[in-house]
């Protein structure tokens, strides 16, 4: 299942999840979410058409997000 | 024209739609032209995730890829068996990734510790996307 990392977090107290698994690469991380703030932020699409397309996609990949 | 309005650009012609997000290689793959304005923190997000990939993981992952979306790609020679086990994925991951199995990743566990793990992962679908941004476009 997409949503149950087989990778343990770097915080040990953390759940499995994307973000806590992500910590592994802080300087991708931080690139990542540079990268999706201005997808999100900008562009030629509204943002519900945005979200329509990362609905879509999430339930046809099964990601829980 | 093709695709336009999916994207969100139209009356942009197919051949100014997409252009290269890396110079001189196909291996981060392409960005819509309507979309420039990614261009850099796509480029930036590559470049870290190209550097942060072990050895010539970041082109085996590339190469594996691309060859099952059928893209162009570029020759490396003979495969170790760690990269092997990376290619498998990777080849995997574009087919369908719930098929990636619990065996496959115990081996790449084996010649790779996480944080190499994630960096490649992260290749995988940087590689993956663009790639079929690329092939449907």
């Amino acid at each position: 299942m997409s949503t149950s990392p087989r990778l343990a977090p770097v915080d040990p107290n953390a759940r499995s999840v994307f973000g806590s698994i992500l910590a592994h690469q802080p300087g991708l991380a931080a690139a990542f979410f540079e990268l999706y703030a201005e997808f999100w932020n900008r562009g030629v699409l509204d943002h519900a058409s945005k979200e329509t397309v990362r609905m879509r996609n999430a339930r046809i990949t099964d990601c829980g997000y | 024209m093709r695709s336009a309005s999916v994207l969100g650009a139209e009356g942009v012609e197919f051949t100014n739609l997409f252009y290269k997000a890396k110079e001189g290689g196909a291996n981060v793959g392409v960005v819509p032209a309507a979309n420039e304005h990614l261009h850099p923190y796509l480029t930036s997000l590559g470049d870290k995730v190209e550097g942060a990939c072990p050895g010539r993981t970041a082109e085996v992952i590339s190469n594996a890829i691309r060859s099952a979306l059928g893209l162009t790609r570029n020759e490396i020679g003979d495969l170790t068996a760690a990269e092997s086990t990376v290619h498998m994925i990777a080849e995997q991951f574009v087919i369908d990734v719930h098929g990636v199995t619990d065996r496959q990743f115990a081996a790449l566990k084996q010649h790779y510790d996480e944080p190499q793990i994630v960096a490649m992962l992260f290749r995988m679908a940087l590689a993956d996307g663009l790639g079929k941004l690329e092939k449907v476009g």
